[in-house]
């Protein structure tokens, strides 16, 4: 006898959907109104919105008030996410926009903060190879060494820094980056290149 | 063959340190919990009018959608068909002028304003309305085949006049 195919809400149970189709699922339930798939939505995506946006901003508390104009701009905007995008790039493009908004209305009165350095980078292999290898890195210490690259991210203009955040630091593709920021895949390449070059004059110490 | 790596590739490595940049463990805890109370609060603080102006720019970015589109152009289209198939009925003021070749005063009458009693109709300063019968009533299309034909002195001289010629 041929078994009936699973229902969606079956296989999410099971485990068996994507990442992309899980969160359509929980957007066609917050949609009807169950607050708690928007709430899942929330829990899921805050750390990964909290790397852009605190990497954007270089401050932990315009941080935390911009994610919380992200998700209840998103909430609203529900009924227009039509999922020809996944949800995590739908988000991402939100909360990037607000944040270099923000950026552009508060230039002048900002201050940065620092953020914890996860004990595991004493493990990452990059970081060994750096502070091995590199006399300045391993000087530096930790501390030394983030104020440092976020001094010389923040020195970037924002179109550029938004690129480097999410290619370098989130690893996105090119073609993700473009869609999010509304620019070509060329644009993308190319606010890259000039941000690596601005940034190795920045950061030339650390790069011997 | 050196094997050290250029200075693009020490940047990337360095800048990609900064994912171990994380916020505390209950952030996401806290943050939630914070969202949860502003909307809340922002339910109840949201007027009437802003609530419609979201609905609205919803329907309209739902009217965007070419299957929408589609769906409401159809719609448009049989609504049109079905009036323009509906057989019309006919005024009651035509049937009185097809039996009588009379236009009912009321249906051409051009002036439309209210007319106190006694007062002469606008159209005929001199001759009563020509359709109507003692009592206020109007005729009805049957008096009106059994009424004689109104003919004046000068009419009814011609008529005899060209019976004299036929003769």
């Amino acid at each position: 006898m041929a078994l009936a195919p699973a229902t969606p809400a079956q296989r999410m149970t099971d485990g068996a959907l994507s990442e992309k189709e899980q969160d359509l699922l929980l957007v066609e339930r917050a949609r009807t109104g169950d607050t708690t798939a928007f709430d899942s939505l929330v829990l899921k995506y805050t750390p990964r919105l909290f790397t852009t946006v605190y990497n954007l901003t270089a401050n932990r508390e315009d941080t935390f008030d911009l994610l919380q104009d992200v998700f209840a701009c998103a909430y609203r905007k529900l009924p227009q996410f039509r999922g020809e995008s996944g949800f995590h790039t739908w988000l991402h493009t939100i909360a990037v926009r607000t944040a270099i908004n923000f950026l552009r209305r508060s230039r002048r009165r900002r201050t940065t903060s620092l953020e914890e350095m996860n004990s595991a980078i004493e493990q990452d292999p990059d970081y060994r190879d750096l502070a091995v290898n590199s006399t300045p890195v391993r000087e530096a210490g930790l501390n030394e060494l983030q104020e440092q690259l976020n001094a010389a991210l923040q020195k970037l203009p924002e179109s550029q820094r938004a690129v480097v955040v999410m290619f370098d630091i989130q690893g996105m593709p090119h073609a993700d980056i473009g869609r999010i920021l509304g620019i070509s895949t060329g644009t993308v390449r190319s606010r890259l290149f000039y941000a690596h070059r601005q940034l190795q004059a920045l950061l030339s110490d650390y790069l011997k | 063959m050196n094997s050290q790596p250029n200075p693009e590739e020490k940047l990337q490595r360095l800048l990609r340190l900064k994912r171990y940049e994380h916020p505390p463990e209950d952030f996401a805890e806290i943050f939630l919990e914070k969202f949860q109370r502003r909307q809340r609060s922002e339910i109840l603080r949201r007027s009437t009018w802003s609530i419609l102006g979201e609905r609205f720019a919803n329907f309209m970015q739902l009217l965007r959608r070419p299957a929408v589109l589609w769906t409401a152009g159809g719609a448009y289209a049989a609504v049109l068909l079905t009036l323009w198939l509906l057989p019309r009925p006919a005024p009651p003021g035509s049937t009185a002028i097809f039996l009588t070749g009379v236009p009912d005063p009321a249906a051409v009458n051009v002036d439309s304003r209210p007319v106190s009693p006694g007062a002469r109709p606008v159209n005929s300063p001199t001759a009563p309305v020509p359709d109507a019968i003692p009592g206020g009533k109007r005729r009805t299309s049957s008096q009106d085949q059994d009424k004689e034909p109104i003919i004046g002195p000068e009419e009814r001289e011609r008529e005899e006049d060209g019976r004299l010629h036929d003769l």
